[in-house]
């Protein structure tokens, strides 16, 4: 039927758009109709047939949910990933350059005990966390979420400092040490700065990864006020009863920085994904 | 990911090169490795490791709330293998994470092939496709839920509308695993066409260019140079997947409860239930200690499939 190359040509990068625009469609309708609805108004957020667009458009939603918990959570969510992105990275970062540079006794057991602890998931060590927070008497502070997060997400940063670390040629400290710099100043002042790209990658990662962790925040927190957002979306539903306009008002609010986050630096995000053992 | 593979790599290769003073040199060396490993090792022993420890423990022990009033041994294993309840717990995790996977992975391939083509608003596709990976899956939950609402939601008024039909997707038993995988689906198959795609670009182009040649179409092309090349890369693509499907609490927790009729109850959620809504913090463990052995063998697959990958 179709004949010659360029008409080949023409039909399949048509298709290839259509693919792509259903696809992007799927990918973004439930983010879009959480958003309209977020804007109707109490009756029109029940219409049916569905409103599409919302007429007449409000933030009423917006006002009532920023009057409640909303702003807590948000602190609180802002608190802990900044916090633990600040400790993760200076963690995997120190160990991610020992590991990439360093020769010493027992490296290769220390390094695979510390990556073998990737493999444990989150829900195989919440009761114990949970005990052994409310022993220590650490359960409901901002303490425990950053201490667990944290060190949920070192070994597999680790792993990709180290890479990173590795792609920087050795003369360079070797340059240093030679000058008089000791190991942690020639990491400090020399490798850091160089290793900016891989940094920032780590950062990212473990944002996103923090900002949308649920369930160890849920069982590691008891009282309203320690709630981060995704915690604070789910007690939403039983305490409001289901008021669609607020929670979804509520859930755009909580969606938007690591959406801002990741267009801003989706690159580094994508690195970061790819090149390492990233945990899911 | 070939990092992952090279893990203990030996480093032959960077034997000092002088003789002059190689223990003085290396015995500071050791000093300041153990100096920027600490941190990490103390993080990893206290809230990875004792916990691992202390959940075998309490696997083999009575609790009455947060104590410990006797030793049970085997016997919540058990409990959990024999119930009729484990078993659909087992059943509903192993169709959660098949039908997720036979969805997501054909999804996240195509469209990854799509992406590696040159064309413009390529980017903008791009950021667009992998957007729902960024969503918290509380918000997931939430926004499906909304979705799925037999009375108010557009999908049953589009069904309502084509085929006059309505369906309460989460509140069915045939249906609620298929809407709760679809919703996973939605959230998760952008990792898997990220991975597939830097897989794809790693194809060396003569190879596309040869077969292109020999006047092999774009299909052709795609099932006998990109899929056997890509055959490894699939694998650890599904292994990390299922992995994360296996592990999840939070869809089924928000979109179904587990319900109706246990259809969805699959065995993360059953390990947070007896946990924090029963406090049987010990058969919780014992539950969880059987998911730690599933993780361990088939992280240890993947470890095997990513040193096979290395070596082409």
């Amino acid at each position: 039927m179709f004949k010659t190359r360029a008409q080949r040509r023409i039909i399949e990068s048509v298709a290839v758009y259509v693919a792509l625009v259903v696809a992007g469609a799927f990918a973004l309708f439930p983010i879009l109709w959480g958003f309209s609805t977020s804007l109707k108004t109490t009756s029109n957020a029940l219409a049916f047939p569905p409103q599409w667009v919302p007429q007449p458009a409000t933030i009423d939603n917006y006002s009532l949910v920023m009057g409640s918990g909303l702003p807590r959570y948000f602190l609180n969510s802002v608190i802990v990933s900044v916090l633990t992105v600040l400790f993760t990275v200076a963690v995997a970062a120190l160990g991610g350059y020992a590991a990439a540079r360093f020769n010493f006794p027992g490296k290769n057991p220390v390094l695979l005990g510390i990556l073998s602890t990737v493999m444990v998931p989150g829900v195989v060590i919440l009761v114990p966390l949970y005990m052994i927070a409310s022993a220590v008497g650490i359960i409901n502070t901002y303490l425990v979420l950053i201490l667990v997060f944290t060190a949920w997400q070192s070994p597999a940063i680790l792993w990709l400092m180290r890479g990173f670390f590795e792609s920087i040629p050795r003369d360079l400290e070797e340059a240093a040490q030679t000058d008089g710099c000791t190991p942690l100043g020639a990491f400090v002042r020399v490798i850091l700065p160089l290793a900016q790209p891989g940094l920032a990658a780590a950062a990212i990662l473990v944002f996103v990864y923090v900002w949308n962790e649920f369930i160890i925040a849920l069982a590691l927190t008891t009282s309203d006020d320690m709630r981060v957002l995704p915690v604070g979306l789910y007690f939403y539903v039983s305490a409001f009863g289901v008021q669609w306009g607020q929670l979804t008002a509520a859930i755009t609010v909580a969606i938007v920085p690591v959406i801002a986050v990741f267009v801003a630096l989706q690159r580094r995000f994508i690195q970061g994904l790819t090149s390492g053992a990233s945990k899911a | 990911m070939n990092t992952m593979a090279t893990a203990g790599g030996s480093r032959a290769e960077e034997a000092p090169a002088s003789l002059a003073a190689p223990k003085r040199k290396s015995r500071s060396q050791t000093r300041f490795a153990y100096m920027f490993l600490a941190p990490a090792l103390l993080l990893v022993l206290l809230v990875t490791l004792i916990p691992v420890a202390y959940a075998l423990a309490l696997s083999v022990l009575n609790t009455d709330y947060l104590n410990v009033v006797g030793f049970a041994g085997i016997e919540q294993y058990l409990k959990f293998v024999t119930d009729s309840l484990g078993q659909q717990n087992v059943i509903a995790s192993i169709t959660y994470i098949l039908v997720s996977l036979v969805l997501a992975i054909p999804l996240g391939m195509g469209l990854a092939t799509l992406l590696n083509r040159e064309f413009r608003f390529r980017t903008l596709f791009r950021t667009l496709l992998i957007l729902p990976w960024v969503i918290t899956l509380v918000a997931t939950g939430l926004l499906w839920n909304w979705l799925y609402n037999p009375q108010y939601g557009p999908i049953d008024f589009l069904l309502g509308h084509a085929f006059g039909v309505n369906i309460d997707f989460l509140g069915q038993s045939t249906w609620a695993m298929f809407s709760m995988v679809v919703a996973n689906v939605w959230q998760s198959y952008p990792y898997a066409m990220i991975l597939i795609l830097a897989g794809l670009q790693t194809i060396p182009a003569d190879l596309l260019e040869a077969a292109s040649i020999d006047g092999a179409s774009s299909w052709r092309q795609f099932l006998s140079v990109k899929l056997p090349l890509l055959q490894n890369h699939l694998l650890v693509v599904v292994i990390l997947l299922g992995i994360n499907y296996f592990n999840q609490v939070t869809l089924p927790l928000i979109l179904t409860g587990g319900g109706p009729l246990n259809a969805t109850y699959v065995m993360s959620l059953r390990v947070y239930n007896e946990a924090f809504s029963f406090y049987h913090m010990g058969f919780a463990s014992a539950i969880a200690v059987v998911m730690l052995f599933f993780n361990l063998v088939f992280t240890l697959i993947y470890l095997r499939v990513l040193r096979r990958e290395s070596m082409y």
